[in-house]
């Protein structure tokens, strides 16, 4: 959910303090890296490839261990996997054995939930994404765009506080990406869907302005924060043909290069 | 039935829906059949079924290198979940392979019909690959409007439970 | 059965290997090396142990047999479950991490589905392997005592030799039956259901296995299996996994410490008494000739590889031409593939009496086993070929044996050479069988290494020969693959990669 506009500064979800990856001993791809989630914000993370913004998100969601530095959750350290959030891959990363609704529970499964009631949020969270009528198709009957919605469903379906996205839609067609972004956005703004704030790492500035709420641009060798864009006075829905948005687009690549 | 013999365009009802949506869009709903290709990186192999299911579906209008939204297909576009999906299931309940599946299904006792019944019947007039697809197709678009399911184990479909 | 146990081990043991570096280290040489040692001459071996342990009942045969196909199941078993686990993706592997599956969901969600296409197409091909050395073993004898098991195999073999053609026939068709029934209950709906673990993302509904399609046109047999088979497994996979999560967490321990300690244990006490038999008393004098049995053997062996080579190009493409064809032609060799060799004895005997020369005979019984794993790997490249450059070399003029030579042999290169080596090893399995025959009550045989460990074992029981010829045999499959088939695979598989 976004943040109320006349809100005092809101608590702080995430927060990165000093984190870095090595590669053996000697070779630096990260770091150190500082940054700050607040409750009700859309962070989206740019940079061109090997920047290291997937390895930070990776270590975001608490499956892989920073060489260096502590990540908070809610003040929290973080121990292991991050419970409090969910991430939605690239290449979808459904389980082509599992049905549609089986993958979706299969977040709630792994909580122990009894099966009835994990059949009962998935397919919640399957007809919120628009699948209604799938639930027991395989992944592989299905399109990239609706392989990619199960993949949102199941993020979804464990109701994270921070939803995590790692290039979500760079394998999916110019149309299909576009309704889906869509649809993440009118999902985050849904009193049904509990999610607080989303982290977003792209490489595309087109789809990190028209997203989000703060920009973060990386640059690589190694991976580290360069910039930071403060997108809030920038009204939604912010179409491409803006011309405030287009603006802000060019500022950013020059901010890049 | 006079379309009986006619084969389902192969475009999953995904893509269809993104087409209303972009045509809706467009000024007046209307657009060049070319410009649907390049600047959203459809190949006419993506892109002809996708035009021939739409118009099958009575959505759009083709004529002199233009695709236009019908009233219908106006209607479609811009219509909430889950009142599309109502809308479009009566019109995909008219085609007729998924009418005799839903009718066998509802038929059945035990609500069930096996998937070979229907592919044997599709060998009569196509290939074995292309009576497969046909089945496929009807398959996707048959669970968006809810129409029918099929369950991989039994190799049957059957009616959603409503 | 035997091969349930195979799999239930091999699967721990290829995860170990996949999981830790330390275990692979040790475990993948040893699978390599056991993997393309012929198991049949182990046998002779086996039984003596066995039979010791047992005080020579018929329990100690019969435990050898049940060894001897678990040995000869459980490498490729386990090398086939290292392989899959490797190849899982990386991001799938996350998710299930990042989702929270652990223990046994970990294992029914992730690890076991992985595993299960390998398993499966290894279970089939170990199926039929097990039947070659059931039969085989059936019928052996240790030294002048000569054990007989019960079963299909000896009764086979006893009418062979006593010569009633008819009988023989019979217990031919049996076989032939059971394994077409096993097709069509067992493999046709399991490789069905094994569908949906298929990594490789394809966009339409994968086409169901040829057997399934040929032989399950029968709509009742075919739905009553899906619907008794299919619940079955995916039952059976839940079990497993949390089988194989308890086993995990309470025996990981003791069966590191169990393969740490035992395996050197076995080795050196093996060592010593092999020490022991060569110092014990003068050399025999077959020794002498063990060299040159060796490569007659080897040229037999290699004729097959290149007949089977040879004949399998052609075949194959001509095969995967008729498209009508293709599906029936692939049933039927499916079905011929899982004939053991051994059933063919018969059939080589009758030639035999014909006035076919015994040398012949081995190399055919040797191919018969061998054609298979040749033809199997062509085709298989074969058809991946897509139509394009086919027809593309058709537009060029490419016809006939300039087809062949300059589009379909490097396009299917590297399976062609993966066939020829599992053709070798078998080769060896075949041969040591082969070259010695008792058939009716003549004696035919050859010069080769096979012949000189089947004399050794039935005949003279000298156990130094067998001895020494088995590790002579070790040692040269092992040369060969070491300094020829590897490194052929290797340059091959680099130039010929069929780019998609």
């Amino acid at each position: 959910m976004p943040a109320p506009v006349a809100a005092e500064s809101p608590a702080v979800l995430l927060r990165l303090e000093g984190v870095e990856q090595f590669y053996g001993e000697k070779i630096r791809i990260l770091g150190p890296i500082d940054l700050e989630v607040r409750e009700g914000e859309f962070l989206s993370l740019v940079g061109p490839s090997g920047c290291g913004k997937s390895t930070l998100l990776r270590i975001v969601a608490g499956v892989l261990r920073p060489s260096a530095g502590i990540v908070r959750m809610g003040g929290r350290p973080l121990k292991g996997v991050n419970t409090r959030a969910a991430m939605v891959f690239q290449s979808f990363a459904l389980f082509p054995w599992l049905t549609v609704v089986d993958n979706v529970a299969v977040g709630l499964e792994a909580r122990g939930l009894p099966l009835r009631e994990r059949l009962k949020k998935a397919e919640k969270y399957i007809d919120l994404v628009g699948l209604s009528g799938y639930e027991r198709a395989f992944p592989r009957e299905l399109s990239r765009g609706m392989k990619q919605l199960v993949g949102l469903a199941r993020a979804l379906a464990v109701e994270p506080e921070l939803l995590c996205m790692d290039e979500p839609f760079s394998a999916l067609d110019v149309l299909t990406a576009r309704t889906i972004r869509d649809l993440v956005l009118d999902l985050w703004e849904s009193p049904e869907v509990m999610t607080k704030s989303i982290l977003l790492v792209t490489h595309s500035i087109e789809e990190a302005v028209a997203m989000s709420d703060r920009v973060l641009v990386l640059k690589a060798n190694p991976g580290r924060i360069a910039d930071e864009v403060d997108l809030r006075g920038l009204p939604r829905p912010r179409r491409p043909d803006l011309p405030h948005v287009r603006e802000t687009v060019d500022r950013m690549y020059s901010l890049l290069a | 039935m006079a379309d009986a013999m006619q084969p389902l365009p192969h475009a999953p009802i995904g893509m269809v829906l993104g087409l209303l949506e972009h045509l809706k869009d467009a000024p007046g709903g209307r657009e060049d059949l070319y410009k649907l290709g390049g600047p959203l990186g459809y190949e006419l192999d993506d892109l002809l079924p996708v035009t021939e299911a739409a118009k099958r579906l009575g959505l759009v209008r083709i004529a002199a290198g233009d695709i236009e939204l019908t009233p219908e297909g106006r209607v479609l576009a811009g219509a909430e979940e889950p009142q599309r999906k109502e809308r479009l299931s009566r019109s995909l309940r008219k085609l007729s392979l998924i009418a005799d599946i839903r009718r066998a299904v509802e038929r059945s006792k035990r609500g069930r019909a096996p998937r070979m019944r229907f592919l044997e019947r599709l060998q009569e007039s196509f290939s074995e690959a292309e009576a497969e697809r046909q089945l496929s197709t009807a398959l996707d678009w048959a669970r968006y409007g809810e129409v029918f399911d099929f369950d991989p184990d039994a190799e049957e479909f059957f009616l959603p439970p409503s | 059965m035997t091969l349930a146990v195979s799999v239930l081990l091999a699967i721990p043991t290829g995860y170990l290997a996949a999981k830790s570096a330390f275990a692979r280290r040790l475990i993948l040489p040893t699978l390599d090396i056991f993997q393309s040692v012929p198991i049949v001459g182990f046998f002779p071996v086996a039984v003596w142990g066995f039979v010791r342990l047992f005080g020579g009942s018929a329990f100690g045969v019969e435990l050898a047999a049940v060894f001897l196909i678990f040995t000869s199941m459980f490498w490729n078993l386990a090398f086939g479950v290292y392989e899959s686990l490797i190849t899982v993706p990386e991001e799938l592997r996350m998710a299930a991490d990042q989702f929270g599956l652990r223990g046994s969901l970990r294992w029914s969600h992730l690890i076991l589905p992985a595993v299960v296409p390998s398993l499966l197409y290894n279970s089939l091909v170990s199926w039929a392997n097990g039947w070659f050395f059931l039969i085989a073993s059936e019928i052996i004898a240790v030294g002048p005592a000569r054990y007989t098991l019960p079963g299909l195999g000896s009764y086979l073999a006893q009418s062979v030799t006593a010569g009633h053609n008819n009988l023989t026939m019979l217990a031919l068709a049996v076989l032939l039956a059971t394994t077409v029934g096993m097709h069509l209950l067992l493999w046709g709906p399991l490789s069905t259901w094994a569908e949906r673990f298929h990594l490789e993302e394809s966009g339409d509904r994968p086409r169901r296995p040829r057997i399934a399609r040929i032989l399950g046109r029968s709509r009742l047999v075919r739905s009553a299996s899906l619907r008794v088979v299919t619940p079955a497994a995916q039952q059976a996979l839940r079990v497993s996994g949390r089988v194989l999560d308890f086993l995990g967490r309470h025996a990981a321990g003791s069966a590191a410490v169990f393969f740490g300690l035992a395996v050197p244990v076995l080795l050196g006490y093996g060592g010593w008494r092999l020490y022991l038999l060569f110092a014990s008393r003068p050399l025999a004098a077959e020794l002498k000739g063990i060299p040159v049995d060796l490569l007659f053997s080897f040229l037999r062996v290699g004729l097959g590889v290149l007949i089977s080579a040879a004949v399998s190009v052609p075949l194959a493409n001509w095969i995967v031409r008729r498209v009508r064809w293709r599906s029936a032609a692939l049933a039927v060799i499916q079905i011929l593939a899982s004939i053991p060799a051994t059933a063919f004895f018969p059939v080589v005997v009758i030639l035999l009496t014909w006035g076919l020369g015994m040398n012949a005979g081995a190399v055919l019984l040797a191919l018969t086993t061998m054609f298979w794993y040749v033809l199997f790997n062509v085709v298989g490249a074969a058809s991946a070929i897509p139509k394009e450059t086919r027809e593309a070399a058709f537009a060029f003029g490419l016809r006939g044996p300039r087809y062949l030579r300059r589009v379909f042999l490097p396009a299917v290169l590297p399976s062609l050479v993966t066939g020829c080596i599992t053709a070798w090893g078998a080769g060896w399995n075949a041969l040591i069988l082969c070259e010695y025959l008792e058939a009716g009550r003549r004696v035919h045989e050859v010069r080769g290494i096979g012949a000189t460990l089947d004399r050794a074992t039935y005949r003279t029981g000298d156990m130094q020969v067998v001895a020494a010829s088995l590790a002579s045999m070790v040692l040269l499959i092992i040369l060969v693959n070491r300094f020829f088939w590897d490194p052929l695979y290797q340059r091959v598989a680099e130039r010929y990669k069929m780019e998609a």
